[in-house]
C-alpha cells in the first residue's frame, strides 16, 4: 500500500512536470475550464452574463438537446409556468420546480436528479399569494459547508445541505425560519397575504428576503400585510435587521405619507423583485412596489415612500443609505419588477459605480449606486392630474433624459394598427371609446356615456417584468426584452357596497353601454390595437446613454400570420409579447421566444434565438418544444458549454432543457463523488 | 364545540345504524383504502387484490390518473422498467431509473415525495444486474419505525426511513450493508460479479437476500462468485444466516457433486427469482438457479444441488427444511426464474398448504410446502443423452403428472409453422438441420457442416420468466403468462479469449464475443442473443429460428393460462396480445384468416375479484391506429376478454392495484423501443 502510494505520488509529480512543460495550446484552455452560476442573475450584480464562446454565431444552429428535465411529478399537479433559473455549483444545478416548489439538485451534464427536497405546507400553501415553483434558490458557502436557501410557497425560509438536500438543523428551527414571524407586524400564519416568488439574495453572510402579495388592482382589504424586507444570518437564520418599506413613525420617509394614519393602514409595498447587492460597497439594492391599491392612491396621498423606489440599504444592518423614487404616488402599477443591474461604466473620464434599473414603464434609470444620484439628469416634468374623487396627484414625475425609453410609451392615433386601411379605421373607432395620452396619463373615473379609460402603454405588466435584463461588462451594454402591450389600466369605477373589496373606488372595466363593445378588449378583429413590434430586444449602451440596436424578438404569431384580413399583406416579423429575459455571452445575446407558433414544417413550437451582441443580427435559432418561461443561463462543464432554460406553457408541461454542441466529452457517463 | 361533537356523535351512530341495515354491496368496506405491501402483493406472491370497482363492464373506461417518468433518475433514461411498486398508507414506493433510485410517490397523484439514489461509481458500472431492478421491500415495527429496504446495483442492502427517504442510521453502517462482504467467500468490492434484480424479501424481522450474476451461456470463468442466500436482521442489518446454494463439504447435497473439487470451483447457483415466505411456517422458499454453465454442465457433474431446486429454509436460521430439484443436472438454463406461489388448496378432502412454481419449461410444480412432496405425482421419466464430451447426463427428469404443461415443449412437424404448405415445408427443412425432440432433449454439439445442435422449446428464456404468475385464492387458480419460443441448444468449443469453458453455448461457425451485463447498454434483449451464422447451401443459417421472418413455431406466441389447483387442470388458455404487425402484414399470409396470435415477451398478470389483468408485450398498431400496446382485462373464470385500454408502450413491470380515497387504481411500469420507462396509473372516471 505504501509503495503504491509512493508510486502514485511519483506519477503525479511526473505528470505535473509534463503539464508544465507542454505548450500552452495542449493544456486545458482557460475558456474550457468549468464555470459556475452562483446566483439567480449569474452574479449579485445581475448581469446574466458569461464570457463563454464555445457556442457562437457559427455553430448556434447546431445546438443539440443534451437533456430535458420534466417537473410534472413535483407537486400534486403539473404547473405550466416554470420560471426558475437554476444555479450551477461544481457540476450540479439547483433550482425550485413543480407546483409545490420543491428544490431539486440535478447533474448538470445529464439532467439526473440527485436529490429532491419537498415540504408539504397544507392550507398555508394553498392560501399563499405566490404559489407554484418560484424563481429559484440562493447559494452560500464558507468554503466548507454549502447551503441551498429558498423560500417556500407558504413564506418560510429554508436552508438545505447542498450535498444531500437535507435541512440544516442548525438554521432556524430544524432548518426553517418562519417568515411570518418576527416581521414587526402580526401575520396570520395560515392566511396572511404574504409570500415570495423570487430567489433569495445572499451577500456577506446575510440572506436578504423581500415580500410579495396578491396583485393589488382590486384590493380586497385596505389594511393588508406590509411587505418589509429583512436580513437573516445565513448560518443561524437569526434576523439581523428589518427595513420598513412603509416607514413607521419617526423614520425617514414617514412624512411623505400626507394623511395621518395612512402609513399605518397601508399594506403591500413589498419587494418582489430580485435584489442585487454590491459586497464591496456593502449595499443591497431593493426594488420596492406600490402600497395597497395599484391604480388608485385614494388612501395614500403623498409620495408614499418607499413606493416604486430603489432603496440602497447596508447589507449588514439594513440601514438606508439612499433611495430614488422613480414614480411619485404611482397609479399605474409600475412596481419595480426586477433586479437593478450593477455596472461599472466609463462616464466623463472616470469609472462610475452605477446601477441600471429596467422598469415596466420602459425607462432605464441609471444611477450612481454609491450615492443614488442620476448619471444623466432626470428632471421632474409636469404631468396632468386625473379626476378620481379623493385621489391625490403628483404634479410631476421624473423623466430620464438618457437613455431613451427602450420601448414605446403612450398611444397616439399614429400608433394604431395600419396593416390595412380597414383595420386602421376599426382601430380609430375602437379608441374613440377611450382616452389616449402619453406615459403617466392618470387613470380617470368612468362615467356613464364617458370614456372607458386611458389606454396605457406600457400596460401594467410592462414593458419589462420580473425577468429583468442582462448586461455585457465588456461593452457596457444593457440588453432588455420588452413587450409593447397597451392595457386599459387607466379606468376607475365606484365600488358601492364594497362588493369588490374594501376600496370605495377600484380599477375594473366598467359595464358596456353599447351592444357589441367590450370594455378592456383592445383587439381589432382579434389583432393587436397598435403597430408592431410587439416584443423586442433593445441594446442600450451605457457609455453614451444611447440605443445601439433594437430588433423584434419572436416570430410573427400564428393568429396574426393566418389572419384572413391580412391575406397578401407583407408583414415584417412582429415579435411576440411575453415575460422573458435574455442571456449575454462573449459574442451573443440569447433568448427564447415567449410564445409558440407553427413553423414552415407545420411543427408547433418556439425558438431559442441568438443575436450578434454588437449588431442585433440574428445568427441562429434552435427549436424549443415550448416557449421560454424562465431565463436562460450557461456554463462550461468538462469542456462543453451548456445553455439551460425553463420552458413550458399551455399543453406542454414545464421542463428544464439543456443544449450543447454535438459530441464532446460530456456524452460519456458522468462521475459523481461516491456516497 | 361540545354540542358539535355531540351532534357528530349522534350522526355517526345513525350512520352506523343505517349501514348495518343496508345490503352488503352498499356498505363502505369495499371502498376502504387497501395496500400492496410486497412486490407480488403479499409474501405468498399471489399478486391478487380482492377489489372490484374496476370490472369487466367498465374496464375499457379506465383513464390515466397520473404518469411518472423515470428519465431523470440516473445518468440516462431506462427503457425496460421492470418494477412493481408497493403502496402503503397512500404512498407508493419503487425503484426506478438507470441508477436504481428509490422513489416515494403520492399514490393518488404521482407526486414525488422523496427520492433516494446512490452513485456507486465503478462498482455500479461493473454490476451484473444494472438498471432499476424490480422494486423494494417494506417493514414496520407496527409503531413509528417504517422502513423501505432495497438492494443497489452494486449489491448493497440499504434501509431507508419510509417517511423521509433518509438512510436508517442504526442499520448496517449509516443505513447500508455491503452484501459483497460476509458472504463466506472473497468478493472484489468493485468487480466481483454478483448483484440482484429481485427485491429483498422480508418475513417477520428477517430480510432475505438472494444473488444474481451475468447470464451463463458462455461463462467467462469456471470459478465465478457463488450466489449464496442470506438472512439479515431487519433492525440492525446484522447477518443472521447464510444458505450455501452450492453446499460446502460436509453439508447436505455436497455429495450430489460427483466430481471432486467441482462444488468448490463452481460459481453462480444464485437465487435471482423472487423469494416467497410463509411466516406461519417460518419458512422462506428459495428458487435456485444453475451453477456456472447454463447449457453446459461439464464442470458440475451430478445433480449438483441446489441447481434448479426450490429450497425451503427456516426464516430465522437459514437451515434447509426440504428441497425439490425440478431438473437434474440442468442443461437448458431453466433456473427458477420467479417466485413460488404459496397457496392453500383443497385436495382430497382437506386443505393442503401448497406451493405452485411456474417455470421456464412451462411445468407448474405443485408441492406440499410443509414437506416438499408433490401434491400430484411427479415421476422420474427417462430422457435422452447428448454428445458433449465431458458431460454426464441425468438419465431421468421429473415430469409432473398434473397439471399439464402450459406451453409448447417440443419441436416437431406438428408444432412448427403451418400457415401455408410452403412455410411448413421450409420449417421442416430448417429443423432437419437440428436434433429435435421433447422438453429435455439436451443441447448437442454443433458444426457448420453437420448437425447444428438441438432445437429446444421453450427457448432458454421460457416459457415463464421473472415476472411469474398470480393466484386467485377464491377459485384456487394460478394465472400465468408464457411465451412460445424455440432456441438452438448448440454447443461449440469455447474461445479461450472469452471463456474458461472447453465447451460453451454458441452458433456453429460463428465467432464468440464477450458477454455484457444484463441491462447494460449493448446487452442482448429478447432471446439469448446469439448471432446467426453463415447461410448453408439451402439458404438457412445456424441460429436462425424464423421462416421468412415469421416465428418458427405455430402461434399462439404468448398465452395466459388458468390452471385450477383443485384438480390440477388447465381450465382455460388464451392468446395474449394482438397479432404483431409483422405477422398481420406479412405478404405470405395475405388473404389468410389468422386468429389473434398473442405476442411473446416477459409478462406477469395480476388478478382481482373478477379479472385477470395484463398488459401486452411489444408494440403494435392499436385499434385507433396509434402505435402502442393495450392493457387487457379478462374474465378470470373464462378467459374471455372484457375490456382493454391503450398504453403508449408495452408492459415491462407487472401491474398492481389498490383502493385509495374510494377509487381503485391499477399501476404498471411500461416502456420499450424509444419510449423511456414510466409508471402509469389508471382509474375510472369520477362518477
Amino acid at each position: 500500500m505504501r509503495a503504491l502510494t509512493r508510486r502514485l505520488m511519483l506519477t503525479t509529480t511526473a505528470a505535473g512536470f509534463a503539464a508544465a512543460a507542454l505548450p500552452v495550446r495542449a493544456q486545458i484552455a482557460p475558456d474550457m475550464a468549468d464555470t459556475d452560476w452562483t446566483s439567480y442573475g449569474g452574479n449579485l450584480a445581475y448581469h446574466r452574463y458569461k464570457p463563454l464562446d464555445q457556442i457562437n454565431a457559427a455553430n448556434f444552429d447546431k445546438l443539440e438537446v443534451a437533456w430535458q428535465f420534466k417537473t410534472d411529478n413535483l407537486g400534486g399537479r403539473p404547473e405550466f409556468i416554470l420560471q426558475g433559473t437554476p444555479l450551477l455549483i461544481k457540476g450540479r444545478l439547483y433550482c425550485t420546480a413543480g407546483s409545490r416548489r420543491d428544490v431539486i439538485c440535478i447533474d448538470a451534464a445529464n439532467g439526473e436528479l440527485i436529490w429532491v427536497h419537498r415540504m408539504d405546507e397544507g392550507s398555508r400553501a394553498s392560501a399563499a399569494p405566490r404559489q407554484l415553483s418560484g424563481r429559484g434558490v440562493g447559494y452560500w458557502t464558507d468554503g466548507t459547508v454549502e447551503r441551498i436557501i429558498y423560500v417556500t410557497v407558504g413564506y418560510r425560509l429554508v436552508s438545505l445541505d447542498a450535498a444531500t438536500g437535507q435541512v440544516d438543523t442548525g438554521f432556524g428551527t430544524d432548518g426553517i425560519v418562519d417568515l411570518k414571524l418576527d416581521d414587526d407586524q402580526d401575520l396570520d400564519l395560515d392566511r396572511a397575504d404574504i409570500g415570495l416568488h423570487t430567489a433569495p439574495t445572499i451577500a456577506k453572510n446575510v440572506i436578504i428576503i423581500g415580500a410579495a402579495h396578491t396583485a393589488g388592482n382590486t384590493p380586497k382589504v385596505r389594511k393588508n400585510a406590509k411587505g418589509y424586507v429583512r436580513g437573516f444570518d445565513v448560518k443561524t437564520g437569526k434576523r439581523k435587521w428589518i427595513f420598513h418599506t412603509i416607514p413607521v413613525k419617526g423614520e425617514f420617509g414617514y412624512d411623505s405619507w400626507l394623511k395621518p394614519g395612512s402609513a399605518e393602514d397601508a399594506g403591500n409595498t413589498g419587494d418582489w423583485a430580485q435584489i442585487s447587492a454590491d459586497e464591496e460597497l456593502g449595499l443591497a439594492y431593493l426594488g420596492v412596489e406600490l402600497p395597497t391599491g395599484d391604480q388608485m392612491g385614494i388612501y395614500r396621498p403623498g409620495n408614499d415612500l418607499f413606493a416604486e423606489s430603489i432603496v440602497a440599504v447596508d447589507i449588514e444592518t439594513g440601514v438606508r443609505k439612499w433611495h430614488y423614487q422613480m414614480v411619485h404616488h404611482g397609479l399605474w402599477d409600475y412596481d419595480v419588477p426586477c433586479a437593478a443591474i450593477l455596472c461599472d461604466i466609463p462616464h466623463n473620464g472616470r469609472i462610475v459605480k452605477a446601477l441600471a434599473q429596467p422598469t415596466k414603464q420602459s425607462f432605464l434609470y441609471v444611477l450612481d449606486r454609491a450615492t443614488g444620484k442620476p448619471i444623466w439628469p432626470i428632471p421632474e416634468k409636469k404631468v396632468p392630474a386625473g379626476d378620481v374623487p379623493g385621489e391625490w396627484y403628483s404634479p410631476t414625475q421624473p423623466i430620464p433624459s438618457r437613455p431613451p425609453a427602450f420601448d414605446r410609451q403612450g398611444v397616439t392615433k399614429d400608433d394604431l394598427i395600419d396593416f390595412t386601411p380597414e383595420l386602421h379605421e376599426k382601430a380609430l373607432a375602437l379608441v374613440s371609446h377611450y382616452t389616449l395620452g402619453p406615459v403617466y396619463t392618470a387613470p380617470i373615473l368612468h362615467k356613464p356615456g364617458g370614456s372607458y379609460g386611458v389606454i396605457n402603454l406600457p400596460g401594467y405588466i410592462g414593458g419589462i417584468n420580473w425577468p429583468g435584463g442582462s448586461y455585457d461588462p465588456e461593452t457596457h451594454t444593457i440588453y432588455t426584452y420588452s413587450q409593447t402591450n397597451p392595457l386599459t389600466i387607466g379606468v376607475i369605477i365606484p365600488n358601492p357596497g364594497h362588493k369588490m373589496g374594501e376600496f370605495d373606488y377600484v380599477h375594473a372595466n366598467p359595464p358596456s353601454d353599447e351592444p357589441g363593445f367590450k370594455p378592456g378588449d383592445l383587439t381589432v378583429d382579434g389583432l393587436p390595437l397598435i403597430k408592431p413590434p410587439y416584443g423586442r430586444i433593445t441594446a442600450t449602451n451605457l457609455e453614451s446613454g444611447t440605443q445601439s440596436w433594437m430588433t423584434a424578438h419572436g416570430e410573427t404569431p400564428d393568429y396574426i400570420r393566418n389572419h384572413p384580413a391580412l391575406k397578401g399583406v407583407k408583414i415584417p416579423r412582429t415579435g411576440m409579447i411575453g415575460k422573458i429575459a435574455p442571456l449575454t455571452t462573449k459574442s451573443l445575446v440569447i433568448c427564447g421566444d415567449p410564445m409558440t407558433y407553427t413553423d414552415e414544417t407545420g411543427r408547433m413550437g418556439a425558438r431559442l434565438r441568438a443575436y450578434d451582441k454588437a449588431t442585433g443580427e440574428e445568427k441562429g435559432a434552435v427549436f424549443l418544444p415550448a416557449q421560454q418561461s424562465g431565463s436562460p443561463m450557461t456554463y462550461m462543464l468538462k469542456g462543453q458549454q451548456y445553455i439551460v432554460l425553463a420552458i413550458g406553457g399551455r399543453g406542454f408541461s414545464p421542463e428544464f432543457i439543456a443544449f450543447k454542441l454535438p459530441g464532446g466529452v460530456a456524452a460519456a457517463p458522468r462521475q459523481r463523488i461516491e456516497q | 364545540m361540545l354540542s358539535t361533537t355531540r351532534r357528530s356523535l349522534l350522526l355517526s351512530s345513525i350512520a352506523g345504524f343505517v349501514a348495518a341495515r343496508m345490503p352488503a354491496w352498499a356498505q363502505a368496506p369495499k371502498t376502504a383504502d387497501t395496500e400492496w405491501r410486497n412486490y407480488a402483493g403479499d409474501l405468498a406472491s399471489t399478486r391478487y387484490a380482492p377489489l372490484d370497482q374496476v370490472t369487466g363492464e367498465n374496464f375499457s373506461k379506465l383513464e390515466v390518473a397520473w404518469r411518472f417518468k423515470t428519465d431523470a433518475l440516473g445518468p440516462r433514461p431506462e427503457y425496460v422498467y421492470e418494477g412493481t411498486p408497493l403502496v402503503i398508507g397512500g404512498r407508493l414506493y419503487c425503484t426506478a431509473g438507470s441508477r436504481r433510485a428509490v422513489v416515494c410517490l403520492d399514490a393518488a397523484t404521482g407526486e414525488m415525495r422523496w427520492m433516494h439514489s446512490i452513485d456507486e461509481g465503478a462498482r455500479g458500472r461493473n454490476a451484473p444486474r444494472q438498471y432499476s431492478g424490480h422494486g423494494v421491500s417494506y417493514w414496520s415495527d407496527g409503531k413509528k419505525d417504517h422502513r423501505i429496504i432495497y438492494v443497489t446495483p452494486g449489491y448493497q442492502l440499504v434501509a431507508l426511513d419510509a417517511i423521509t427517504g433518509v438512510p436508517v442510521k442504526g442499520f448496517g453502517t449509516d443505513g447500508m450493508v455491503d452484501l459483497k462482504k460476509e458472504d463466506d467467500q472473497d468478493i472484489d468490492l468493485e468487480t466481483g460479479e454478483v448483484g440482484l434484480h429481485a427485491t429483498p424479501v422480508i418475513g417477520k424481522n428477517t430480510v432475505v437476500v438472494g444473488a444474481a450474476h451475468m447470464g451463463g451461456g458462455q461463462p467467462r470463468l469456471r470459478t465465478n462468485v457463488k450466489g449464496y442466500v442470506r438472512g439479515y436482521d431487519v433492525r440492525t442489518g446484522k447477518r443472521k444466516w447464510i444458505f450455501h446454494t452450492i453446499p460446502k463439504k460436509g453439508e447436505f447435497g455436497y455429495e450430489s457433486w460427483i466430481r471432486k473439487g467441482e462444488a468448490e470451483q463452481a460459481g453462480n447457483g444464485g437465487c435471482w427469482g423472487q423469494i416467497s415466505i410463509d411466516p406461519e411456517l417460518n419458512t422462506a422458499y428459495l428458487p435456485i438457479e444453475l451453477a456456472t454453465g447454463d447449457e453446459t454442465g461439464i464442470y458440475r457433474a451430478g445433480d449438483a444441488l441446489f441447481g434448479e431446486s426450490i429450497v425451503a429454509v427456516d426464516l430465522d436460521t437459514g437451515k434447509r427444511k426440504w428441497h425439490y430439484q425440478t431438473i437434474h443436472h440442468g442443461l437448458w438454463d431453466r433456473d427458477i426464474p420467479c417466485a413460488p406461489i404459496l397457496c392453500d388448496i383443497p385436495h382430497e378432502g382437506r386443505v393442503i398448504k401448497a406451493l405452485a412454481q411456474p417455470t421456464k419449461q412451462t411445468f407448474l410444480y405443485v408441492l406440499d410446502r410443509v414437506t416438499g412432496k408433490p401434491v400430484w405425482e411427479i415421476p422420474e421419466v427417462a430422457v435422452p443423452a447428448g454428445n458433449v464430451p465431458g458431460e454426464v447426463y441425468s438419465p431421468t427428469q421429473p415430469i409432473p403428472s398434473k397439471p399439464p404443461a402450459y406451453g409448447v415443449q417440443s419441436v416437431n412437424a406438428s408444432t412448427v409453422i403451418d400457415f401455408t404448405p410452403e412455410l411448413h415445408a421450409k420449417a421442416l427443412k430448417l429443423i432437419s438441420h437440428y436434433r429435435t425432440g421433447g422438453v429435455y432433449e439436451p443441447p448437442t454439439l454443433a458444426t457448420i457442416n453437420g448437425s447444428w445442435g438441438t432445437l429446444c422449446a421453450p427457448g432458454f428464456q421460457g416459457g415463464t420468466n421473472w415476472p411469474g404468475g398470480c393466484y386467485d385464492p377464491e377459485t384456487h387458480k394460478v394465472f400465468v403468462f408464457a411465451e412460445t419460443t424455440v432456441e438452438p441448444g448448440s454447443v461449440v468449443p469455447g474461445d479461450p479469449r472469452f471463456t474458461a469453458f472447453e465447451y460453451v453455448r454458441g452458433t456453429a461457425g460463428t465467432a464468440q464475443s464477450a458477454p455484457a451485463a444484463m441491462g447494460a447498454p449493448g446487452a442482448p434483449v429478447g432471446t439469448s442473443g446469439l448471432k446467426e451464422g453463415a447461410a448453408a447451401s439451402d439458404g438457412f443459417r445456424p441460429g436462425q429460428i424464423t421462416i421468412d421472418g415469421l416465428p418458427l413455431l405455430k402461434p399462439p406466441y404468448g398465452t395466459i393460462s388458468a390452471i385450477g389447483l383443485e384438480n390440477g387442470t388447465l381450465d382455460w388458455q388464451i392468446a395474449h396480445g394482438e397479432t404483431p404487425d409483422n405477422v398481420k402484414n406479412h405478404p405470405a399470409l395475405k388473404g389468410l384468416k389468422i386468429p389473434r396470435t398473442g405476442r411473446p415477451g416477459l409478462l406477469g398478470p395480476m388478478v382481482t375479484k373478477t379479472l385477470v389483468i395484463c398488459g401486452e408485450a411489444g408494440f403494435a398498431t392499436t385499434p385507433t391506429g396509434v402505435r402502442g400496446a393495450m392493457l387487457r382485462g379478462y374474465d378470470k373464470m373464462t378467459g374471455e376478454e372484457k375490456g382493454a385500454v391503450y398504453i403508449p408502450a408495452p408492459q415491462t413491470g407487472s401491474p398492481m392495484s389498490y383502493m385509495l380515497g374510494g377509487r381503485q387504481y391499477i399501476v404498471l411500469a411500461i416502456g420499450g423501443g424509444s419510449y423511456s420507462g414510466e409508471l402509469v396509473a389508471f382509474r375510472l372516471p369520477k362518477a
